[in-house]
């Protein structure tokens, strides 16, 4: 049991009065980042996932004695609030890190529905808002000035790499299908763009009800319509049918890209899975040359370090949310500023200068990401998940055209 | 065009077969016990489900876990009858009372499965050799026809069961009238637990079919076989248990066809406008049971 004097009461006292200026000077010279987590709700996993990314930066730049920012070295602060991944309360949770914390600058939350939500308080507040995740297309056609994705590339683009791969290969004539769900029917609608850019054919696009069984009609159709590239942007459930139910019917296409066939719950089929293209950002073969912040190696060992106790593997919303921190340190750095205007500047200056572990950078005006491409990957027998595409992080050569059904052993 | 009108055609009466298998079970219960079952979806997806374990830990293919899992269905389809079911006749609604308890009940075992199973997507790991045949121009996989013959086998067996055996004759008779039935001596109690537990075997049994045809499931599929299910028993008549074998074929059928010409969705929402009609023009059904009660 402590008694506590009265002589030590005073002492303590003088102390903390002592040291009370220091501190306050010391935090008053941090660079105060605000975001908000999910504690709660349907962001709950991928948001915390995210958060940890950006405790990595965090972490990792203090280390080095903070950001250069005003000719000295500045440590950086996050102040992280919870939003239980609710809309209503992301908008008031922001308008409080910028008019009570006073945060220099801010990380979107995950997710197009709340990043949405706080930009509409930063754009208001004259903050600037760096995002790491959401990916609607209508959020960046809203005018919103102050905002940048830094590594979320945007759902119209995400096809891209998909199909300049197929485009690459040969392939010419391309079928989109989509459950009729906003996020694959965007994928789709990109897709469409994507390829008739490309100067490829769309002979096919069509949707089908969520809850749809039988495909082989659907994929009778694809074949049908002379499709050398089959480009279904379903969840994984429908994939998985889909591709069961080719081998059934020996419907062949020489180029196949599922988006989640690179997911363990596909690949886990078995040899069904061989062959099928997808993409993903975040696997032991994609190793994009970074100049800004961690390789995969010192990232995963620094995740490994910070996290000892966390179930959780990383995944790709952390290298997306660490990503977008080690751009926002790069764009503070260079704006050497916490105003809107200027930061904004600075991100437009480093577009196409930087690469991170999730990719290389590069936005437009509206803030919409232009690249970090998800690399393109197949599995292949022996070699297993390997990425064939982009040539910068390519470590094995596409299997193309995908052997037929009756041909393989 | 006309190959793929053909081959739709062929594949609306083969989905259609599948899909009326969904609706046996379920107009089974409806019919003899007026219980409407709200959790038939969860209960195939949980036979899908058995048929997976039952290969991973057992290295059982799909078909020997076929008696299996109706054994396994029907021993707690028939202890359910007793937990559940008896007690809602003592209700001022049964019906009624039975859609808000099995609709509880589907949430429940989807919940549980979601718990147990996690959120991923799985499949059955099976194939036949050759995998399809030839008709003509016609493609048929060999598992979508195996699937067909099982389910034609089941069918036939129900109808066997229910036109030609005594307490097959006695279900049918608490159909038409649930009170005379009592006068000539029969256990309304006991023959109405075997009818709950024949339902849910045959529940049990049409997930191990549908996941060979339909190769994916998940915990959260089980709503989309009950609208299934549901949409061939008004088609064919609520209530008689083979009038879900039209009402399967019928909606197969006209969503097939419907897919060649249209997307999926506008497919699916021809099937739901030949339903309206058929209701329209009958309302009990293409083979108006409800005019026996």
């Amino acid at each position: 049991m402590w008694t506590i004097t009265k002589r030590s009461f005073l002492a303590g006292t003088l102390l903390a009065c002592m040291s009370l200026p220091l501190t306050v000077a010391e935090a008053a010279e941090k660079i105060r980042i605000g975001m908000t987590v999910s504690s709660s709700g349907n962001f709950a996993l991928a948001s915390q996932s995210g958060v940890r990314g950006v405790e990595i930066w965090v972490d990792e730049i203090n280390k080095q004695g903070g950001l250069e920012f005003g000719g000295e070295k500045r440590l950086v602060e996050l102040v992280k609030r919870d939003d239980r991944s609710d809309k209503q309360m992301v908008a008031r949770v922001y308008e409080d890190l910028i008019v009570n914390e006073d945060v220099d600058i801010l990380l979107a939350p995950f997710g197009s529905t709340l990043t949405a939500a706080a930009a509409t308080v930063t754009e208001r507040l004259g903050k600037f808002m760096v995002i790491w995740s959401a990916a609607s297309d209508a959020l960046y056609d809203q005018g919103f000035k102050n905002i940048v994705s830094a590594t979320q590339m945007p759902v119209s683009r995400m096809p891209s790499a998909g199909l300049e791969a197929a485009h690459a290969l040969g392939g010419k004539k391309v079928a989109i299908v989509n459950v009729d769900e906003p996020f694959p029917a965007g994928l789709a609608d990109g897709a469409e763009a994507i390829a008739e850019k490309l100067g490829m054919e769309v002979v096919l696009k069509e949707d089908y009800p969520k809850g749809t069984k039988d495909f082989s009609l659907l994929l009778q159709k694809a074949r049908a319509a002379g499709a050398d590239v089959f480009f279904p942007t379903s969840y994984e459930g429908d994939l998985i049918s889909m591709v069961r139910q080719m081998r059934q019917m020996n419907v062949n296409f020489p180029f196949s890209f599922m988006v989640y066939a690179s997911t363990p719950q596909f690949i886990e089929i078995g040899d069904d899975a061989q062959y099928i293209y997808s993409h993903t950002n975040f696997h032991p073969t994609i190793n994009w040359e970074v100049n800004a912040g961690l390789d995969r190696a010192g990232f995963i060992s620094a995740y490994e370090t910070m996290f000892p106790n966390v179930s959780y593997e990383p995944d790709f919303q952390t290298v997306l949310a660490y990503g977008a921190a080690v751009i926002a340190g790069e764009i503070i750095e260079k704006a050497d500023s916490f105003e809107a205007d200027k930061l904004k500047q600075a991100a437009l200056d480093l577009s196409d200068n930087l690469t991170v572990l999730a990719g290389p950078y590069a936005v437009d005006e509206t803030g919409k990401q232009l690249k970090m491409p998800f690399p393109v990957v197949q599995l292949q027998p022996e070699k297993g998940l390997v990425t064939v595409w982009p040539e910068e992080v390519a470590v094995a050569k596409p299997v193309y055209p995908i052997p037929a059904w009756d041909q393989r052993n | 065009m006309n190959e793929l009108l053909l081959q739709g055609l062929v594949n609306g009466i083969v989905v259609g077969l599948i899909y009326a298998l969904i609706g046996v079970s379920l107009n089974v219960i409806f019919g003899v016990l007026r219980v409407v079952n709200f959790a038939h979806g969860e209960f195939i997806v949980l036979g899908a489900y058995g048929a997976y374990f039952a290969q991973q830990l057992l290295g059982l293919s799909p078909l020997l876990a076929m008696p299996l899992v109706f054994l396994v269905f029907g021993l707690i389809g028939y202890g359910l009858y007793f937990l559940l079911v008896q007690r809602l006749s003592r209700s001022n609604d049964p019906e009624h009372a039975s859609l808000l308890v099995m609709f509880g009940l589907s949430l429940v075992l989807g919940a549980l499965m979601l718990l147990a199973f996690e959120a991923d997507s799985r499949s059955l790991n099976f194939s036949l050799e050759p995998p399809f045949l030839m008709f003509g121009n016609v493609i048929l996989p060999t598992t979508k026809l195996l699937g067909l013959g099982v389910s034609v086998v089941i069918t036939g067996c129900l109808a066997y069961f229910l036109y030609r055996t005594m307490p097959g004759k006695a279900l049918r008779a608490i159909i038409m009238n649930r009170d005379a039935i009592q006068i000539v001596g029969v256990d309304l109690n006991h023959l109405s637990a075997l009818t709950f537990g024949l339902g849910l075997g045959l529940a049990g049994i049409t997930g191990i079919i549908v996941s060979m045809i339909f190769p994916s499931f998940s915990p959260f599929i089980g709503q989309d076989y009950t609208l299934i299910g549901f949409i061939v028993i008004v088609l064919g008549g609520l209530g008689h248990p083979i009038g879900a074998v039209a009402g399967g074929i019928l909606f197969g059928l006209a969503e097939q066809t419907a897919m060649v010409f249209f997307s999926g969705t506008v497919a699916m929402l021809l099937g739901f406008v030949l339903l309206i009609a058929v209701i329209l023009i009958r309302p009990a059904g293409l083979f108006g049971v409800q005019n026996l009660r």
